[in-house]
Formats: C-alpha cells, sequence, structure tokens
C-alpha cells in the first residue's frame, strides 16, 4: 500500500472514528475517557534468567523447542553460527569450577577449566574446535543445548565474535571517489545502473551486502549458452568490487557471455534494462580493422545509441604485440622481423597456455553485417623450443580469396617446461605487402623479441564511443608496462583515459588486481559517481572527467596514458 | 469497500452529525467572548515518501461567529526534512509558512465539557527550500555550485478534531488535519572546472500531509 493511500486511510479513521464515537459519548454520564485500552501483543522473549547465558543462544535452544530444528539452524545461521548438522557453533568461557582447580595457578587452572569443559561437550554429542586460555570454540546439537545451559562448567556462554572482512580498492582513495561518498544525489540518477559485463562471477553471492551491494541493488542475468553465470571463472566478480568500492550508491547488473553473438543479445537486453554504464574488462583479438568498425564495435556503438556509456580495458599486450609491413628481403615467402631474423621469439612459463592472433590491413569495407574481405594470403606458424631447435607445433592458414577476414590464429598450446617459443609469417598469395599485427597471449612480463607496444589496443577499443582505460599503479601513477597503447589503426590517440591497477579485492584475496582489468572498473566507478550524483549529460560527464585528470607522460592526451590518470576530485 | 461507498459513508456521517438533536448547546458551549487565540503544535506526517515526519506549528486568531461557527486567520510554520530522489526535491529541508483563513464548525455536547468540529481552510504558503548545508559545501569543495529553490503556492486543509473545554476562557484542542499543497522547485548546478550548467524544474512537489497537533486557545 502506499504512503499516501495509508494516509487516506487514516484520515477516514480518525474522522470516522470521531464521529461514530459520539452518539455513545452522549449517553455516558460516567467518566469515559479513560477506558482501558487492549495493548498491542508483545513478542514473547525467551526466559533468560541465567546471567552466564547470552540471549541469542538462549533463542536458539527456544526457537529449536518450539519451531523445531529448521527455525533453530535459520536463526543461528543469520549471525553465521549454524554448524550444519553439528549443531550451534558457540564460544565459551570454561569455568574453574573446584577448589582445585580455583586454586591451582591461572594457566594450569585454565587448562584444567577447558579440559572438564570439553568432557562436559563431548558427554552431550559436541565437541570444541579451537581453544584460547579460558575460552573455547564449541560446537554443540541443537538438541542438547538447553542440557548444556545447566551445566557447571562454563561462566559464560556466548556467539562468536566473527570477522567482517573487507577490501577496499586502492584506487578510491587514488582518485578521490572516498569523498563522494555518502553524498546525497543533486538530481541525478541515483541509483545509477552499472553493468559489469564479463566472464563469469564466480563468489559473487558471497560477497553480496559486503564487496558487493546487497541483493536487492545486483541483478544478474546470463547470456552464455548453458546459462552458467559464475562460469568457473572469476575476474567479473573482482572487477564488481572495484565498481562497487568506486560508487557504493550503484545498482550493478552482473551479466555474463562467452561468445560476441551472446554479447550481442546482452547488449540488447541491457539497453532495454536502461542501463547507463558498461564496465567491460573484455578485449578481443582479430575482431575488427582497429578502426572503429567490427561486430564488436558495432555492439558498443549501439549500446551507446540506447543510452549507454562503454568502459572498456585498454588490454594488457603492450609486451605481446608487434606490428610492421611484411618484409622480404631474401625473397623466400618468409616474413623477416629484422634483417635476418624470420622468428619473433617469447617465452611461457611452464602449463601455460600460449596462442598467437595475427591480422593485417586488409578487411575490405565493414557493410555493418560483414566485411568485405581479403584476398592477401598469410598464415600463422607457431613454434616451440626444444633445447635444440624450434620444431613447428601449429599453424593456421586459412584462405584468403576474397571474401574471408585477414585473420589467422594458433592458441591454446601449453608445455610442461617453462620455455621458448616462436612465430613466423608466410606470404601464401599476395599481390601487396600488407601491414601486419601480431598479438600473443600467454603470461609473462619479459616482452616479446621485436616488440612494438605502440597500436597494441585490443578491440573494441577503438570504437568511437568506447571510453578505454589504460593502466597506472594505484600507488604511484606509474604506468604498467603491459597496458596496451594506441594508436588506433586509424591513428586516433588512445587509450581515454587511466586507471589504477594492482589494487586489493576479496575475490583475488593476496594476489593484487593486476591489469587494465582492473583499471576499467575505477572509470566505470568515476562515470557512476558522476552520472549518479549530479544530472549532467554522459557527455558532460566525460568533458569533466578529462577537466580533472591528473595529467601523466607527455602533456594532454598521449597514447599511453590517455588524457590523464582518473580523478573525481575538484 | 468502493470509494463512492466511503465517501456515502463519511457524508452520512457528517449529516447525522449536523441533524442530531443530541447536539444542543450544553456545557460545551463557550466563546461568550469575542475574540481569542490559539497556539497549537504537533506532528506532521507527509504524503511524500522522500519527505521525513517533521514538527509543525503555529498560531491564530480565533472570531466567533457563533457558537458553532468560529473563524480563525493565523500562519503556520513547518520545516520538512526533506531526501533527495530523482524526479524530486535534492536533500533538504523546505520551509513552508502558510496563512491560513478557516472556519471551524463546532458541534458542542450537551453534558460534557466536550466539542468535536470540523474544520476547512484555505491560503498561501511562503515556501523555501534550502539544500542541505554539509552536501553543498562538500559538492563545492568538488568543484560543484548546487542551488535549489522552491515557489510559494496556495495551499488547504481540511480535518477534524476535539475541544476539551477546561474553563469558559481555556480551551485544549486536539485535531488531525489534511494539508493539501503542491509546489515547484527549480535547480541549478555548476561544474566549477569547466563550467558547464545543467538546471530544470521539478513540477508538483506534494506537500501534502496529515497533521496531529494539540494546543490551547485562549479567549477575552
Amino acid at each position: 500500500m502506499t504512503r499516501t493511500a495509508t494516509l487516506k486511510i487514516a484520515v477516514l479513521i480518525t474522522l470516522s472514528g470521531i464521529l461514530l464515537c459520539l452518539p455513545h459519548s452522549l449517553r455516558l454520564e460516567e467518566d469515559v475517557f479513560f477506558r482501558q485500552v487492549d495493548l498491542l501483543p508483545c513478542l514473547d522473549p525467551p526466559q533468560n534468567k541465567d546471567p552466564r547465558l547470552s540471549s541469542f543462544l538462549v533463542l536458539v535452544a527456544e526457537t529449536y523447542k518450539r519451531q523445531g530444528l529448521e527455525a533453530a539452524r535459520d536463526l543461528a545461521n543469520r549471525r553465521g553460527l549454524d554448524a550444519g548438522t553439528a549443531g550451534l557453533r558457540f564460544a565459551a568461557e570454561a569455568s574453574p569450577a573446584d577448589a582445585e582447580i580455583g586454586s591451582a595457578p591461572i594457566p594450569q587452572a585454565d587448562r584444567l577449566a577447558v579440559e572438564a569443559l570439553k568432557a562436559d561437550l563431548e558427554r552431550l554429542g559436541g565437541r570444541v574446535e579451537a581453544a584460547d586460555r579460558a575460552w573455547v570454540q564449541a560446537v554443540l546439537p541443537y538438541a542438547r543445548l538447553e542440557a548444556f545451559f545447566s551445566r557447571p562448567t562454563f561462566t559464560y556462554l556466548a556467539p562468536l565474535l566473527r570477522p567482517r572482512l573487507q577490501t577496499t580498492s586502492e584506487g578510491v582513495a587514488r582518485t578521490g571517489a572516498d569523498q563522494w561518498y555518502g553524498l546525497p544525489s543533486f538530481h541525478g540518477s541515483d541509483p545509477v545502473k552499472i553493468c559489469i559485463l564479463d566472464g563469469g562471477f564466480e563468489g559473487y553471492e558471497d560477497l553480496l551486502g559486503s564487496e558487493l551491494p546487497s541483493e536487492d541493488r545486483v541483478t544478474t542475468r546470463s547470456f552464455r549458452y548453458d546459462n552458467d553465470l559464475e562460469a568457473g571463472e572469476s575476474h567479473g566478480t573482482a572487477c564488481a568490487e572495484i565498481v562497487h568500492d568506486m560508487a557504493p550508491d550503484a545498482h550493478l547488473y552482473l551479466v555474463n557471455y562467452s561468445s560476441s553473438l551472446e554479447q550481442a543479445a546482452a547488449v540488447n537486453w541491457l539497453v532495454g534494462q536502461k542501463v547507463e554504464i558498461i564496465s567491460n574488462s573484455v578485449g578481443w583479438f582479430n575482431a575488427g580493422a582497429g578502426d572503429g568498425t567490427g561486430p564488436i564495435c558495432d555492439d558498443v556503438e549501439r549500446a551507446y545509441d540506447g543510452g549507454i556509456l562503454w568502459v572498456g580495458s585498454a588490454g594488457n599486450y603492450a609486451l605481446d604485440h608487434w606490428q610492421g609491413v611484411f618484409n622480404d628481403p631474401d625473397g623466400d615467402g618468409w616474413h623477416n622481423f629484422s634483417l635476418t631474423d624470420e622468428l619473433l621469439e617469447f617465452d611461457v612459463p611452464a602449463y601455460d597456455f600460449v596462442g598467437a592472433y595475427l591480422n593485417w590491413d586488409d578487411w575490405g569495407t565493414w557493410s555493418g553485417v560483414n566485411y568485405s574481405g581479403s584476398d592477401q594470403d598469410y598464415d600463422l606458424y607457431l613454434y616451440r623450443w626444444n633445447g635444440a631447435a624450434y620444431v613447428p607445433v601449429a599453424s593456421s592458414t586459412d584462405p584468403q580469396t576474397g571474401r574471408q577476414w585477414p585473420t589467422e590464429a594458433v592458441d591454446g598450446y601449453s608445455h610442461p617446461e617453462k620455455t621458448n617459443w616462436a612465430v613466423a609469417i608466410r606470404r601464401a598469395s599476395a599481390t601487396r605487402n600488407v601491414t601486419l599485427e601480431l598479438f600473443l597471449s600467454r603470461s609473462s612480463d619479459t616482452p616479446c623479441e621485436h616488440n612494438v607496444p605502440e597500436g597494441s589496443l585490443v578491440v573494441p577499443c577503438d570504437a568511437a564511443s568506447q571510453v578505454s582505460v589504460g593502466a597506472t599503479d594505484w600507488s604511484d601513477d606509474s604506468y604498467h608496462a603491459y597496458s596496451s597503447r594506441g594508436p588506433t589503426a586509424d591513428g586516433r590517440i588512445r587509450p581515454l583515459f587511466s586507471a589504477p591497477s594492482g589494487v586489493s579485492t576479496r575475490t583475488y584475496g593476496g594476489r593484487n588486481f593486476y591489469g587494465t582489468s582492473a583499471s576499467a572498473p575505477h572509470m566505470a566507478g568515476a562515470f557512476g559517481i558522476l552520472l549518479g550524483k549530479t544530472p549532467f549529460s554522459r557527455e558532460d560527464a566525460l568533458e569533466m572527467l578529462i577537466a580533472r585528470v591528473v595529467d601523466l607522460g607527455l602533456p594532454g592526451q598521449d597514447n599511453q596514458f590517455g588524457h590523464g590518470r582518473v580523478d573525481v576530485r575538484r | 469497500m468502493t470509494k463512492r461507498m466511503k465517501i456515502s459513508a463519511l457524508l452520512a456521517s457528517i449529516a447525522y452529525l449536523l441533524l442530531s438533536p443530541l447536539l444542543a448547546e450544553g456545557q460545551g458551549t463557550v466563546y461568550k467572548a469575542s475574540l481569542g487565540i490559539s497556539f497549537q503544535g504537533g506532528i506532521a506526517l507527509p504524503a511524500d515518501a522522500f519527505q521525513d515526519s517533521h514538527f509543525t506549528g503555529g498560531a491564530n486568531f480565533v472570531i466567533p461567529l457563533s457558537s458553532r461557527l468560529l473563524l480563525e486567520v493565523g500562519a503556520d510554520y513547518a520545516r520538512i526534512p526533506v531526501r533527495s530522489q530523482a524526479e524530486g526535491l535534492s536533500q533538504g529541508r523546505l520551509t513552508h509558512i502558510p496563512g491560513l483563513l478557516a472556519l471551524r464548525l463546532r458541534f458542542p455536547l450537551r453534558s460534557l465539557p466536550l466539542a468535536p468540529f470540523l474544520v476547512v481552510g484555505g491560503g498561501y504558503a511562503y515556501n523555501s527550500f534550502s539544500p542541505d548545508k554539509a552536501a553543498v559545501d562538500a559538492y563545492r569543495s568538488l568543484g560543484f555550485e548546487v542551488d535549489e529553490t522552491c515557489r510559494s503556492a496556495f495551499t488547504a486543509s481540511a480535518g477534524t478534531g476535539l475541544e476539551v473545554i477546561l474553563s469558559p476562557k481555556i480551551v485544549l484542542d486536539i485535531r488531525g488535519l489534511f494539508r493539501f499543497s503542491r509546489t515547484s522547485s527549480q535547480w541549478e548546478i555548476t561544474d566549477q572546472v569547466t563550467g558547464k550548467t545543467a538546471g530544470g524544474t521539478v513540477e508538483d512537489v506534494r506537500l501534502d500531509a496529515f497533521l496531529i497537533t494539540a494546543g490551547f486557545r485562549l479567549f477575552f
């Protein structure tokens, strides 16, 4: 019932009450002003006369007695005290029950008292899980709680103290987002809707209400073929944590997918949900010409047209990128990365998967559905060092005869030892020397041979409407060398911004969250602050954030830091 | 119960009261004097969920036209705490000071010093809005100037209550009223860093509230 309706009814009842009571009042000669009024029934609290008992534990025991096991477990679970079928978990202070124990030195008295308490608990089917001096952490079946309450072996029973783990990204303070905490919205769209569009959200349910918003401010949807929102991947959960740290008043949409077609469906749905910001720490290889065209960039533009600002990570491939014009001075058909070197080598840790993605500037025209295609045919070869020589591992030799995309890819190979790998590029059938671009997928901090960091942005950083974000260290604003750099294939400066990385999250625990994947949610959160707290449009918000950056690197916008590191202060 | 049935029941009750022979003048009759003043205070429960309950109070000149009909001229005061909402006011306090002309129809009881009454009134309310000062300061520190104002507007109220006649010149007055009032606000925010400004008008800001007040009426 609405508040208005309630008030109307209150008025009606008041008016009617006075009017209807009048006739009765008029007939009475005696004092009728102090009639007994029936009070509302009170909740009947459990009788807790024993000062040794916490009222909550008594309530659990009473609930078990009156309403059964499930109700008692439900109650205990609200305080995190349910130990499943084993019973209720609680803390007990052991009691030095007799004179012999009482006269012993304190440590010994504690030990004896704990032993007596432990024996008492075990007699009743319970157990002690931990002990510190006179205190024990115990579990006892719900059915035996009441019997235990009367025992003399404890001085006090209480619910366990439980830590409330909280991890806040260091990027919050670095960007000044904390200065917006608690500030009421001034005609903004509070709560702003921010979607974390990612691969998976493993463990997100455990973080609701702490590292993530409460359940009523989180909407989830999987567009994967199997509808698995968690999908064995916690990357999205960590990103969502950062968005929540930055903009704690936002309503979060946790949405996952596993392919470009699923992404397109997700975008359509998010537009319908009137989501305002997408935080997308995902990149694509070989998914477009790098000039803002292609299916992934189209998703970004369609989202923008539907009212959604798309914030994306620049990529972590500055050290795993090479590009250059096909060059074959010896005429053997193989590209020369240098005058004499036809291999591009790189190291890969043991068991790590390695991939290589090649594309070149012969995409043709983007129709809105597909590229017209390439007739320049190049192939990609992958090799592994076996201790004596590079041996072929895989190749990608798709034909490019006029309709196909100018791409080749090999991926998913690994080796049980850390070793060197290499790629080579061969011209199969071409009429011109194209500009090649190569991305490597691996986990290593060392740059690949012949590394060209420039232009290492992943798709869709080239989308005209996307806000691309590079990585800086949260502690000192230093540039993270892996952070992909611009320009785009058509020469635009990107990324637009840089944002903190290497930050703390609950999801990744002791491992700090590095990469532009951590930076993009900081940026999305910054937009969320402005759109949620102020009435400005996303275009205005973009200008305001550009005006507020901490300019790093070259003065003005550059291909490493963009306009600078995001900051939401004056 | 349909809306029509509720209204019918209400009208029937009022008619019954007006026509009741039990309402002959009795102890509930006072107002021999020609003028009185009243002071009242109480709590207002706003209809808008983004407004919090607040103190309301006021004073009136009371001019008895007859033993049953009184004219009241006065002013009320309310300072309404407002929480921000996307389509409404920002966080702050709205000061609402209506000047009211009201008619009170009394139904003195025959044998008790009590007089139920109906009251209806209307007037013009001075309204002003002050955005939350802490928020204004915080926005300023972040580079934004914010401002919001509220227009004055017509207001009306109607309700019922009970007079407890303590002496011929002193009356305890308890009443429940529904206040009807609408206003609008104009807001503006300027980013000092870029110079960008945004502004707008919030139409139809509801100041409706259910008021429960008590006070004294003194007659001379």
